[in-house]
């Protein structure tokens, strides 16, 4: 990793430094100018453009200990160690050249050519959701798996996770934009998700390793969310709450603002149904996405595999395995079914019905949800 | 003079035999009872005193002296009240010592010199040694089936004393009662509307005594359904007639008129119990828990999320064990708990269960339901069924299923397969006795190991797995080997619970 990047990696690290400062910073001088001067504490506070709030000589005297302390090499080991990879506006996969308030770099893990499709959508959304919310993020994620239209959330609880692991499930791609460092899981109630974004997609941050789940890194996050997707739909959003900072964002930046309409009851919905007064683009699924966006889709059916024969003849019935099997996975395709009315409209014993559903969920064809059937 | 009768008092659900010894001396007159007395036991002097009296005999007004051996133990209730009357009119000469040589006696005496009855009288009148026991009349019965004496009863202290001097008749000796006890009071399994799932769940967890937990949105019948469980299970084995028809007594419940309790108990304690109601104990006397009264049938615990988490990991051990050990600073115990757990609980607070539209509960609501019940605990359920609520056109059909003697009739076969292994249900199976008794064939480990490998089971699962299908087995009559067809039926009948508690909190 070059000097240049981990440099500006150190600078970010610095205590309250924040996309703003840090802009504000390399704007004037290299990385290694900067943090030697902050190092000399001969960095003047007024030298040239505009200053960011909060700047003073008690910041840079914090500025100057702590630069002092800061060790480029064994910091440069640590995101080696990681797997977490810099990303700088000169770099081909920059995704922020015209963006208002670009970050002044990007931490990244994952497949870093996600970056450049651009059909990426952002699935935002209160973390305290409804069930309905939970099931339209995850169905939006779905679709846009099977579209190929990349999912870009904030793995959040509620709505942002629930997209992701929608999309995941299908098999698509998933870019998720944290507001932490990429070592430090938040919530931690999502980890595995993480993982498998990590895994499976691209994981970005503008915050260096170790930073915490501070409160003000998550509004800025948002405006990265904004700023990466081609349209924001809003699936629940609270009277107040961060959705509606994203949307503020996405307007500053001329993106689509999306909204799936919720019921008036619905407390959850209140501010996301605002937007729609005011003007946003119902989306009631995914092709409404494409149509605002214009893109041209076709669509992909999923059709259901056939079933693996059997040849055992259970003795009982004189059905075979294979038949059974079929007999199942039709009743299931016309919908989520619950064990008793399988077995009641099969009108076979419950133990044999029993025992090929679960060998079809041994096998993967078919999921039990509690005693609810559902295809996978 | 000096005189002795034997009776007994209760410590648990055991009885203790107690001997009653009275010395009367000359002196100026006193009454002393010494031999660790409480209250009620200290008051006897009173009532026996005045039963004496109102029976014609004479009070002796000399010095009185009673102990209660062994004289250790303490001595609660009034039950030994009719052995010191019988001890004292002896001692005074005004009975003769033949008479109740070799006698026992247990009971309360009224000031008229009435005998009433006492708790624990099973228990009580099977600890005494003597081949000749007089309880109280409505315990005779009861008495009768577990004592190895003769069982007699008087109605008064009166005509007890005049047929033990040989004025009257002796009262005929009392005939354990051999009718069959009547399934009254049990509702037919019949009357279940569909339901095939939870129904065949309530058959195997009958067969192999395995642990059940029910969970449903409210009015899909869990308290129903777990209502007929009890009359799926065969009658109790002598031995546990026993011990049933004693706890019961101990902790004063109403026995059956035949004296034994023959058909399983069902005991549905409210979520409110105490850790000390469900598990047994208290600071006197040492009474037997929910878990203890529920020994060889069903314990339900219907709202299973609402009980205090306290009490719920209470159970563990004893459920394990099928003993409750309960120490206090002055004594310890030990009640048998051999029951069968059925639970029953919603997905969720609002019992709607996430389902779409309809569920009320944020997220963190669900999460601190289902985080009631403790991993250990939810691991003692080898049977969890998601019950789902009778169709709108069942509820109008009369109910067309199996009657509960039908399937009386297999769980009975089922359980006395399990007993040809060796134990009494095929819950109890070691992994060793899984692999001698319902070995597996290669399709069913094949297709286990892939339940393993997909996470969908887990080490600890797979054992009780096993034994859910050895008894699926018993009950369909497939034989020793257990194939890929009930495995995965067992499989089936274990619904994984966090996809049931949490389900749009981990699905979506």
């Amino acid at each position: 990793m070059n000097t240049d990047r981990i440099t500006l990696a150190a600078l970010a690290s610095l205590p309250g430094m924040g996309p703003a400062r840090l802009r504000w910073l390399t704007a004037q001088y290299r990385p290694s100018d900067a943090l030697e001067k902050l190092r000399k504490g001969s960095l003047n506070s007024v030298a040239s453009g505009k200053v960011p709030k909060g700047i003073n000589q008690k910041l840079l005297l914090r500025w100057r200990n702590a630069s002092r302390q800061l060790c480029i090499e064994s910091l440069a080991q640590k995101y080696d160690e990681c797997g977490v990879s810099i990303l700088l506006p000169q770099d081909n996969a920059w995704p922020f050249h015209d963006d208002i308030e670009p970050p002044s770099l990007l931490f990244y893990k994952g497949a870093i050519e996600l970056l450049a499709s651009s059909r990426k959508v952002a699935v935002i959304g209160t973390r305290r959701c409804s069930s309905v919310g939970r099931k339209m993020a995850y169905l939006l994620g779905e679709a846009f798996a099977t579209a190929n239209v990349t999912t870009v959330s904030g793995l959040a609880l509620g709505v942002d996770g629930a997209s992701h692991k929608g999309a995941l499930a299908a098999g698509g791609r998933v870019l998720a934009v944290v507001g932490t460092g990429l070592d430090v899981i938040y919530p931690k109630k999502n980890a595995s998700l993480w993982r498998d974004v990590e895994e499976k997609g691209l994981l970005i941050s503008e915050n260096p390793l170790g930073a915490k789940p501070e409160k003000w890194r998550f509004p800025a996050r948002n405006r990265l969310l904004a700023g990466l997707s081609a349209g924001v739909v809003v699936v629940e959003s609270h009277a107040k709450g961060g959705s509606l900072l994203t949307v503020d964002e996405a307007l500053a930046r001329d993106k689509s603002v999306m909204v799936v309409p919720g019921s008036a009851l619905n407390a959850a919905a209140i501010g996301s149904n605002a937007l729609l007064k005011d003007g946003a683009v119902p989306v009631c699924e995914a092709s409404d996405v494409y149509t605002e966006l214009g893109w041209a889709m076709t669509h992909k059916k999923v059709v259901p595999e056939a079933v693996h024969a059997g040849t055992l003849a259970s003795a009982t019935s004189g059905i075979t395995r294979s038949e059974l099997a079929s007999r199942i996975l039709g009743e299931v395709g016309a919908g989520d079914v619950h064990m008793d009315s399988l077995v009641m409209s099969l009108g076979l014993p419950v133990h044999m019905v029993m025992a090929q559903v679960q060998q079809l969920v041994v096998a993967g064809d078919l999921r039990c949800d509690g005693s609810t059937l559902c295809l996978p | 003079m000096l005189a002795s009768v034997s009776s007994a008092v209760l410590q648990g659900v055991e009885g203790l035999p107690v001997a009653v010894e009275v010395y009367i001396a000359n002196g100026l007159p006193s009454y002393n009872l010494v031999g660790l007395p409480d209250n009620a036991c200290r008051e006897s002097r009173d009532r026996v005193r005045a039963a004496i009296s109102s029976s014609g005999f004479k009070w002796p007004n000399r010095k009185i002296t009673i102990n209660l051996a062994p004289a250790g133990l303490r001595k609660e209730g009034a039950a030994l009240d009719v052995p010191i009357a019988l001890a004292v009119l002896v001692a005074s000469k005004q009975v003769p010592p033949e008479a109740i040589a070799n006698v026992g006696a247990i009971g309360e005496l009224g000031l008229d010199g009435s005998i009433r009855t006492v708790p624990a009288v099973v228990c009580l009148a099977g600890a005494i040694d003597a081949p000749a026991v007089f309880v109280p009349c409505e315990n005779g019965r009861q008495a009768a089936a577990v004592c190895d004496g003769d069982v007699r009863c008087n109605e008064t202290l009166g005509s007890l004393i005049a047929s033990l001097v040989g004025l009257e008749p002796l009262a005929p000796v009392i005939e354990p009662d051999g009718e069959e006890e009547e399934y009254r009071d049990e509702k037919d399994f019949a009357d279940v509307l569909g339901q095939p799932m939870v129904r065949w769940a309530l058959e195997v967890a009958a067969a192999g005594g395995h642990h059940l937990l029910m969970v449903g949105t409210p009015g899909s019948g869990k308290t129903m359904l777990a209502n007929r469980l009890v009359g799926l299970l065969p009658d109790l084995d002598a031995q546990d007639a026993l011990a049933v028809t004693k706890i019961h007594s101990a902790a004063g419940l109403v026995l059956p008129a035949g004296g034994l309790v023959k058909r399983p108990p069902f005991r549905a304690p409210h979520h409110g119990v105490s850790p000390v109601a469900m598990i047994g104990g208290g600071t006197r006397v040492l009474r037997p828990g929910e878990i203890s009264m529920a020994h060889g049938g069903v314990l339900f615990l219907d709202e299973l999320g609402e009980y205090p988490v306290k009490v719920i990991d209470a159970l563990r051990q004893p459920l394990e064990e099928g003993v409750v050990r309960i120490s206090r600073a002055v004594k310890a115990t030990t009640m048998p708990s051999r029951c069968l757990l059925v639970a029953a609980m919603n997905p969720c607070p609002c019992g709607e269960g996430g389902a779409t539209g309809r569920c009320r509960c944020s997220d963190a609501a669900r999460a601190r339901y289902s985080r009631r019940l403790s991993g250990p605990v939810l691991d003692r359920f080898d049977l969890r069924v998601e019950v789902q609520p009778p169709t709108p056109e069942l509820l109008f059909e009369p109910g067309s299923g199996e009657s509960s003697e039908v399937v009386r009739v297999r769980v009975a076969k089922a359980r006395q397969k399990a007993l040809a292994r060796g134990v009494r249900s095929n819950a109890e199976l070691t992994s060793s006795q899984l692999q001698r008794y319902a070995p597996l064939t290669d399709d069913a480990k094949a297709l286990l190991r892939k339940a393993l490998e997909n996470g969908s089971l887990t080490g600890r699962g797979l054992k009780r797995v096993r034994s859910v299908a050895c008894t699926i087995a018993d009950l369909l009559g497939t034989g020793e080997m257990i194939d890929a067809d009930v495995a995965s039926s067992a499989l089936g009948l274990r619904a994984s619970l966090p996809s049931i508690l949490g389900r749009n909190n981990d699905e979506y």
